[in-house]
């Protein structure tokens, strides 16, 4: 092959070099605008009114937007549509954008948000997955299965306390992962503008385009056809630009609005705030074993720290369980899962979406540190039993892991 | 990615190619950028384009070169069978003649799972990647600091589409699971009584909350494995999100070869080896990490017996799984 | 502090002059004024390398640096590394050798480490990653930045020797 497998410069690379590429803050269009949002300072409450008056007479505000005008909830799950582009009453998490506003610059718009006075009442916070199974109130989200679990999953592929009974160990482990976030250099940022036409387009920092096009329809009631979106090169995503994200609706019906291009760009903090990224997970790992090595069945349960919305969690916590059985010959398997609100940021997808955590879990396992293994790279069929650390002066560990291309 | 397939499958240089993405205005739908499918799902539709595109081509071509259009090879620019050749631009040319503006279209959805239960959709794919991770790790047992000189990661990629990008996701990949394994953290806090006792992020702040440096980075020894899976375009797979996973057990588990101790949770932080080291000390299990599990009301499980006790994907009711048994 | 300020500089080794809000740092001026949108921003505190220029010859970062201090300074950002349409070794090594993937931290790590090899003819790795280490990349893992400077010093040494 002349081509594949032949090392070259990347196709954008000169861009990359020379500062040519646009990312979607480096865009400037004619008249431009500048957006802020306005976020909750509470972890959960319901607003019980906001006066912007004394923000949008501030010299050189052109619009202030509230929850009131957006009437059409989204979410990138159809399964939960669970977000409104500025919250209209109920705040979930520190961070919930309630406002925005749009001025002449980033600093007028900044000193107008000041101005916005925000009567809030408070409700007690859910902080971690403990408070969420103990507290059904106050309810995050109406829709959640039960109290603050958002949704409960169950699987049994084959008898698995059948299979435990017949070991000659049974092990069980704890394990945590913290959360973490993308930190993608790139802070989020969009540009919305009205085209010679009429017609709606969108700069973004985005991963899905599609599905940013299909929800601004939604959101917004306008034609499909009306509207375009330019995915910008991402510096960095890994996952957390995969979200619809409220700025995006926001910045698009500005736009719509005073008919002019309207930008927004997150500033760091607001991004850690934005988050959709891994799940913290709490695992309990049952692994049965042969005295030779071999596994008899395995049943994994899994605690999921979702945060304020749905993001793509129900998905994340399928993924705490759906791929654990692959490069094991492993009979029987077990795997429950819960996924629980709390008054955080939302947790999405990060790298890996929500296997990293499980195989932190299976690698460590007691059961993983004490059978032997025949080490092979698995071919398409076979697995290979589970891989140990070998007693080795040198600290070595070697761990096979797979990922679903 | 998109650029190579295209131009090893038209034979052209691939600085040729001009590639527009991203745009809801121009380009098809696709799901976006995400869950190591660009390359598999792209790829192949890039290909099948690219293949339509070629078999017009051939066509006319062969007309013009008198060759069976299968004996016609597209390669450095030229559509040739032995010393009868053409440039790409020209075949082009007489392929735009016979059949008007030339344009072709591909697609790609992947077979159908063979799970038929609720969920089953999540996790299977047409092919898998596999990783392979060996982590060298030093302790310092008075401090408990972690330093990792070196990692070796080994990639079945299937094929490699060009060995630099290749190399930057997988060492990209041992970046993001060392730097989740030892410091990164999204945590948060109750701002004091007096303030708001909002939650509120402990750390937002590229300072406070802590990624690797160029200081921190160990020495990456990257192996890329060539298996071509027939699934996946030239038989290459993905190199995005695989080799990041085995990174965070492997340094877990280097831990607990250098000192003896398991760290169960992450981030794994100094005070969690010490405290790990004091517990061993004392002479109990020298384990750090969650110690228990609520009780979760999970539902009565969704049962599916595997395809070896009889299954053949789909759920059964408790009651027949007994008799499936 | 005047409302706005009158300022004389050089960027990219051509004279400017600009009138602008007294407040504003190097990094908004270079972005919003003089539309060098090459230099990013990415922490709005200092603490990421993306927005690092030369101003005179050293690497600082622009977001900490505030316009009025400039006058009469030389400031260097990604724009005018490349010579002509030619690309500086630097640049062209890094787009070679994988240094750049979303490229978005590559203007603030590219200027650094031009002012390493303008007073370093062939640092040590060592060096390198000591030169680079206030510039976050979240893409690379670094390695292969590290290798893409020392390529470029070595094209350097090399033009230097002609």
């Amino acid at each position: 092959m002349k081509v594949i497998g032949k090392a070259r410069r990347r196709v954008d690379g000169r861009a990359k070099v020379t500062g040519q590429t646009r990312f979607a803050d480096d865009i400037v269009l004619p008249r431009m605008l500048h957006m802020k949002l306005l976020r909750s300072p509470h972890a959960h409450a319901m607003i019980e009114s906001i006066d912007f008056s004394n923000a949008v007479s501030l010299s050189g505000v052109h619009l202030v937007l509230t929850g009131k005008d957006f009437p059409v909830t989204f979410g990138i799950l159809p399964v939960t549509q669970d977000e409104y582009p500025l919250a209209p009453e109920h705040v979930r998490y520190v961070g919930d954008p309630i406002a925005a506003v749009v001025a002449k610059d980033e600093q007028t718009a900044t000193q107008a948000l000041d101005l916005i006075q925000v009567r809030y009442r408070v409700l007690d916070t859910i902080s971690n997955p403990e408070e969420a199974l103990a507290k059904p109130e106050p309810r995050i989200h109406a829709y959640s299965e039960r109290g603050n679990i958002h949704r409960l999953q169950a699987f049994e592929f084959g008898n698995v306390e059948e299979a435990f009974a017949g070991s000659d160990h049974v092990f069980e482990d704890l394990f945590f992962y913290e959360g973490n976030t993308h930190l993608p250099i790139e802070q989020h940022a969009a540009l919305a503008a009205l085209d010679g036409e009429g017609k709606l387009t969108l700069w973004s920092s985005t991963q899905v385009p599609h599905y940013v096009h299909r929800c601004l329809a939604r959101v917004l009631r306008v034609s499909a056809s009306q509207i375009r979106v330019i995915a910008c090169p991402n510096g960095g995503g890994f996952g957390g630009k995969c979200d619809v994200c409220n700025h995006e609706m926001v910045v698009a019906k500005a736009a719509m609005l005073l008919g002019r291009p309207v930008k927004i760009c997150l500033n760091r903090e607001e991004v850690f705030y934005m988050h959709r990224g891994r799940h913290p997970v709490l695992m309990k790992m049952r692994t049965g074993v042969t005295r030779d090595g071999k596994l008899t069945g395995m049943h994994v349960q899994t605690l999921v720290d979702g945060g304020g919305y749905g993001s793509y969690g129900v998905a994340s916590t399928f993924y705490t369980g759906a791929l654990q059985t692959v490069t094991y010959e492993l009979p029987r398997y077990k795997f429950d899962a819960a996924r629980v609100f709390t008054n955080k940021p939302p947790c999405g997808p990060k790298r890996g979406h929500g296997t990293p955590q499980p195989r932190f879990g299976n690698c460590c396992s007691t059961a993983a540190a004490r059978s032997p293994c025949s080490a092979a790279l698995p071919r398409s069929g076979r697995a290979p039993t589970m891989c140990w650390s070998p007693w080795w002066r040198k600290s070595w560990a070697s761990i096979p892991s797979t990922c679903a291309a | 990615m998109l650029v190579a397939v295209v131009a090893e499958v038209l034979g052209v240089d691939p600085f040729d190619v001009r590639c527009v993405t991203g745009d809801t205005g121009i380009t098809p739908v696709d799901l976006g950028s995400y869950s190591s499918r660009v390359t598999v799902m792209m790829g192949n539709a890039a290909i099948q384009a690219s293949q339509k595109l070629k078999d017009l081509i051939a066509t006319a071509a062969a007309e013009q070169l008198e060759v069976p259009p299968d004996r016609l090879t597209f390669s450095n620019g030229k559509v040739f069978f032995e010393n009868r050749s053409l440039s790409f631009a020209e075949a082009v040319g007489f392929a735009e003649e016979k059949f008007g503006t030339l344009g072709a279209v591909g697609s790609y959805k992947p077979p159908r799972s063979p799970g038929r239960y609720k969920g089953a959709g999540v996790g299977p794919s047409p092919a898998y990647s596999y990783t392979a991770c060996v982590v060298e790790a030093e302790v310092d047992p008075k401090t408990g600091w972690i330093t990792v000189p070196k990692i070796w990661i080994a990639h079945d990629i299937g094929r490699t589409i060009n060995p630099v990008l290749a190399r930057g996701q997988v060492e990209g990949s041992v970046y993001m699971g060392l730097s989740e394994a030892l410091m990164e953290e999204q945590v948060f806090r109750r701002l004091p009584p007096r303030l708001s006792s909002a939650l509120v992020h402990k750390i937002p702040s590229l300072l406070e909350y802590k990624s690797l440096t160029s200081l921190d980075m160990p020495e990456v020894d990257t192996v890329l494995i060539e298996d071509p899976d027939p699934n996946c375009p030239f038989g290459a797979k993905e190199a995005g999100q695989g080799p990041l996973l085995p990174v965070m057990p492997a340094v877990a588990n280097a831990i607990y070869d250098a000192i003896g101790v398991r760290i169960d949770e992450l981030p794994i932080t100094p005070d969690k080896v010490l405290k790990a080291l004091e517990k061993k000390r004392k002479g109990e299990e020298a384990r750090v990490g969650p110690e228990h599990f609520p009780a979760v009301p999970y539902p009565e499980p969704l049962i599916v017996p595997p395809p070896w006790e009889g299954g053949d994907g789909k759920e059964v009711k408790k009651n027949d799984a007994a008799a499936v048994v | 502090m005047p409302r706005t300020l009158q300022l004389s500089l050089s960027v990219n080794g051509e004279a400017v002059e600009l009138s602008c809000a007294g407040y504003k740092t190097l990094l908004e001026v270079l972005r919003e004024d003089l539309g060098l949108t090459g230099t990013k921003h990415g922490c709005e505190l200092g603490e990421c390398g993306a927005c690092a220029v030369l101003i005179d010859g050293v690497p600082q970062l622009s977001c900490l640096v505030l316009a009025a201090e400039c006058e009469a300074r030389a400031v260097e950002t990604v724009e005018g590394l490349s010579r002509g349409a030619e690309l500086h070794p630097l640049q062209a090594a890094f787009a070679d050798l994988g240094a750049a993937q979303c490229g978005y931290c590559t203007p603030g790590i590219l200027m650094t480490a031009k002012a390493l090899l303008d007073n370093e003819t062939m640092p040590d790795r060592e060096r390198i990653k000591e030169a680079v280490s206030g510039n976050l990349c979240r893409c690379t893992g670094y390695q292969q930045i590290f290798e893409a400077i020392e390529e470029a010093a070595r094209r350097l040494d090399h033009e230097s020797h002609r």
